[in-house]
């Protein structure tokens, strides 16, 4: 769908929300306010009152149906995929109203407004009932907010979260009717008891306001702890918040909330008191100025409301890939140096104590400018070294997520596209030695060098695409495509992950977690498995064998018999080439492994990255965490070796690496 | 050296590639036969799991080979116990390469598309 689409599919949505939180906001208005204040006696202003929330729920209603059906006509159209006309035929609006989530939340929600329709018609009938009526119409008019939480970006998720997200969805948009839904029927109480000297008495008004207020504290409440809830699922972080459609959406949203928030106060602790001044007069211009801040109050909760409908249909920040803005980010990876540490430990401090100087400046009647003043430039201050020192040089695509999942598919493509377009500059072993590097003012980047780790998959997908800030590294985006330059940086990472495992740590040295391209595995209980997924709950074994037949069985008995003497925790998997004429009856007995790109990847291990027949007789363990270990020969000698090993790696679990780069692959 | 011209429409061509991919819902997550894979015997079932739970009325997978002509069944169902699972019997396929395209509508209504192939070789 193109984007005047979905902007047109968020009006329609804002719209909708508009007539249905106005809905709710009337009736919980009657039940709230206007009923327990207002004499029962019919008076002119009352009936004035009164025939202006009927006109006002009639048209609320009427907007929320029109644009009901112009939301499933819309959705028709891009469920379908199929040009208007066709879309709007029986048969697709059929498909959509009967076989689909979204049909089910949109025919429940007609059937609640016409409940709703045959209530208000009764309202005008029947005043004994009013009451009761008033009561059932905050029930119906609160199922439809809660039928509309279901077609929400909350119905997405995994079955677990759908339950609680949906429901903070309906808080939230329970919260918002109560809340501006209330605004305008405040504002026809208020005009309605102006000019009625005999309602004019106990300051009925200030009264409405003061009621108001409470169900107004309790609804923003509610909006703001299902807000937060909502952005940490589907804002995600700093990244999203600031490099998507969606981020940039909450943020407008957000700063014209807290502008409804400004006026709301406004309306609270400047013209509300005033409502209750003796003199007649001041009371009237009181009434008059409130009546102005509720109508624009009003205009900017409409505002909010056709927001919140963009964000409906703009795919939610974590779905996305964030353009970064910022030509910095904030690493935690210098932490690791004990100076730094230190300093900013320190920092940390000297911030708290501004801070505590701030508090006592604004206490203290005597010093408040003086301390105010000291205890604001001590924060700043310390709060800016920890942020310079922490800060690193960030790119648009810093925050992009790999879509490739470093997949030994992935490698192995990338691998290719290594050998064909970087070599000549970063050399065939990658170690910035290509027969170019000479002539080039700066030299390329040695790419097994151990902080290329450090760097996020975003970091190096930026250098690739668009080339390097000195302009020594050309862009690449018009030579390789999108997925190539994804691989390329998954190959970069398997290559450097190499050069680490072929360096074992010294004494003392933490063993470094190193990711292990993942792939997928049958076991003859008919199961598929990637090494990923599910994670498992074993060492995973994967062994490359060029053993004859007899003499492997005998050797993976002995892996097989240590694992169920369950001392030793490993899932055994038969690496083989493709073609291995044993294949057919290895897959009987053995969880199996077998593709080009497998032993491509693999072989990047070995002594021979590029010949996979360097994987005969090599196990490589993997452990819990998707970490690849160790890799050694397979042979029989060896077994009690292995076994140990393997032992070993079960019991000590690495943390993943600080530098916020190559931790996960998906 | 680069200029920042060149720099900027660099960043802004990036942009407009991203673009298409950002405003996708449901992903493809992994498929059986895997994506660009060689197999050596054809399957009788193609799988693809996505990312989230997906519209069975809205949701189809065509299969094709060199020639353009579909060599699917044109059953493809969404699986009763995983809903991010979509599932199409194939018709006995010969040796060669194969193109799938999938079009899916996620639970929150958001339609997406793509494709990938295989190869079957002897």
């Amino acid at each position: 769908m193109d984007f005047n689409a979905e902007y047109a599919t968020g009006l329609i949505r804002g719209l909708h929300a508009v007539g249905v939180l106005s809905l709710f906001g009337i009736f919980v208005f009657r039940v709230t306010v206007a009923c327990p204040l207002l004499p029962k006696a019919p008076s002119p202003a009352l009936d004035k009152l009164e025939a202006r929330l009927l006109l006002l729920s009639w048209f609320s209603l009427v907007l929320a149906v029109l644009t009901e059906f112009g939301w499933l006509g819309d959705e028709a159209v891009s469920m379908s995929g199929l040009p208007p006309l066709a879309a709007l035929s029986p048969k697709i609006l059929g498909k959509v109203l009967l076989q689909t989530v979204y049909g089910e939340a949109w025919l429940a929600r007609l059937g609640f407004d016409v409940l709703l329709a045959l209530l208000l018609f009764a309202r005008g009938r029947f005043p004994g009932w009013q009451r009761g009526i008033d009561g059932a119409g905050v029930a119906l008019s609160g199922a439809t907010l809660v039928a509309l939480a279901f077609v929400s970006h909350a119905a997405s998720l995994d079955a677990g979260e759908r339950v609680v997200m949906v429901a903070v969805q309906a808080v939230h948009l329970l919260g918002a009717g109560g809340w501006l839904g209330a605004l305008l029927p405040l504002f026809f109480l208020l005009q309605a008891v102006e000019g009625g000297p005999k309602y004019r008495g106990p300051a009925l008004d200030g009264m409405a306001c003061q009621r108001f207020s409470s169900l107004g504290i309790v609804c923003v409440s509610a909006i703001a702890a299902s807000a937060l809830a909502n952005s940490i699922l589907f804002v995600g972080g700093v990244a999203g918040l600031f490099g998507t459609l969606y981020g940039i959406l909450v943020l407008v949203k957000l700063t014209l909330f807290l502008g409804l928030i400004g006026f709301a106060a406004w309306n609270r602790f400047h013209w509300t008191p005033r409502l209750f001044l003796p003199q007649r007069k001041n009371r009237g211009v009181a009434a008059a100025g409130l009546r102005r801040s509720i109508v624009m109050e009003t205009c900017l909760g409409i505002l909010v409301l056709l927001v919140a409908g963009l964000l409906g249909s703009t795919p939610p920040a974590v779905h996305s890939q964030p353009w970064w803005p910022f030509s910095f980010r904030l690493s935690s990876a210098a932490l690791e140096l004990p100076a730094v540490y230190n300093e900013v430990l320190i920092a940390g401090i000297g911030a708290v104590i501004g801070v505590f100087v701030t508090v006592g400046g604004v206490l203290s009647r005597r010093y408040r400018l003086v301390l105010g003043a000291v205890g604001v430039l001590v924060t700043a201050f310390f709060v800016s070294t920890p942020l310079q020192l922490l800060s690193v040089t960030a790119y648009p695509t810093s925050f992009y997520h790999s879509p490739t999942r470093f997949t030994v598919h992935s490698v192995a493509e990338g691998g290719q596209l290594f050998g064909e377009n970087c070599t000549a500059c970063h050399g065939p072993d990658g170690k910035g030695d290509g027969p170019r590097a000479k002539s080039l003012a700066v030299p390329p980047a040695d790419l097994t060098a151990e902080h290329v780790r450090d760097h996020p998959d975003g970091d190096l997908f930026w250098w690739i695409t668009a080339g390097t800030d000195n302009g020594v590294m050309p862009p690449f985006a018009g030579v390789i495509g999108e997925k190539g330059r994804w691989e390329l940086v998954d190959f970069v990472h398997a290559w450097n992950g190499a050069a680490l495992l072929a360096t074992p740590p010294e004494k003392g040295e933490e063993e470094k977690a190193i990711l292990a391209p993942d792939f997928r595995f049958d076991c003859p209980d008919g199961t598929q498995r990637a090494l990923r997924e599910p994670a498992a709950d074993k060492v995973v074994a994967l062994i490359f064998t060029g053993e004859p037949d007899e003499r492997l069985a005998e050797m993976m008995a002995e892996v097989e018999l240590a694992e169920r003497l369950a001392e030793v925790k490993a899932i055994p998997v038969l690496g083989l080439e493709p073609g291995d004429p044993q294949a057919a009856s290895l897959r009987q007995r053995y969880c199996v492994a077998d593709s080009r790109d497998l032993a491509a990847a693999y072989a990047l291990y070995t002594p021979s990255p590029r010949d996979s027949s360097g994987l005969r007789g090599q196990v490589f363990l993997i452990d819990r965490d998707g970490w690849l270990r160790d890799r050694r020969e397979f042979k029989r000698e060896a077994m009690k070796a292995l076994q140990t090993r393997i032992k070993a790696i079960t019991a000590k679990r690495l943390p993943p690496p600080t530098g916020g780069g190559h931790v996960h692959g998906h | 050296m680069m200029k920042p011209r060149s720099k900027f429409l660099v960043a802004f061509a990036a942009c407009g590639l991203f673009a298409q991919g950002a405003s996708a819902h449901a992903f493809l997550d992994h498929a059986s036969p895997a994506v660009g894979s060689s197999l050596p015997k054809p399957p009788a079932v193609i799988r693809i799991w996505f990312t989230q739970e997906l519209e069975p009325a809205f949701s189809t997978i065509e299969v094709t080979d060199q020639a353009g002509k579909r060599v699917d069944a044109d059953d493809v169902k969404v699986d009763g116990a995983d809903r991010t699972q979509l599932y199409e019997t194939l018709k006995p396929l010969p040796p060669g390469t194969y193109k799938v395209s999938w079009r899916v509508v996620s639970v929150d209504t958001h339609a997406t598309q793509g494709t990938f192939s295989f190869d079957i070789g002897p």
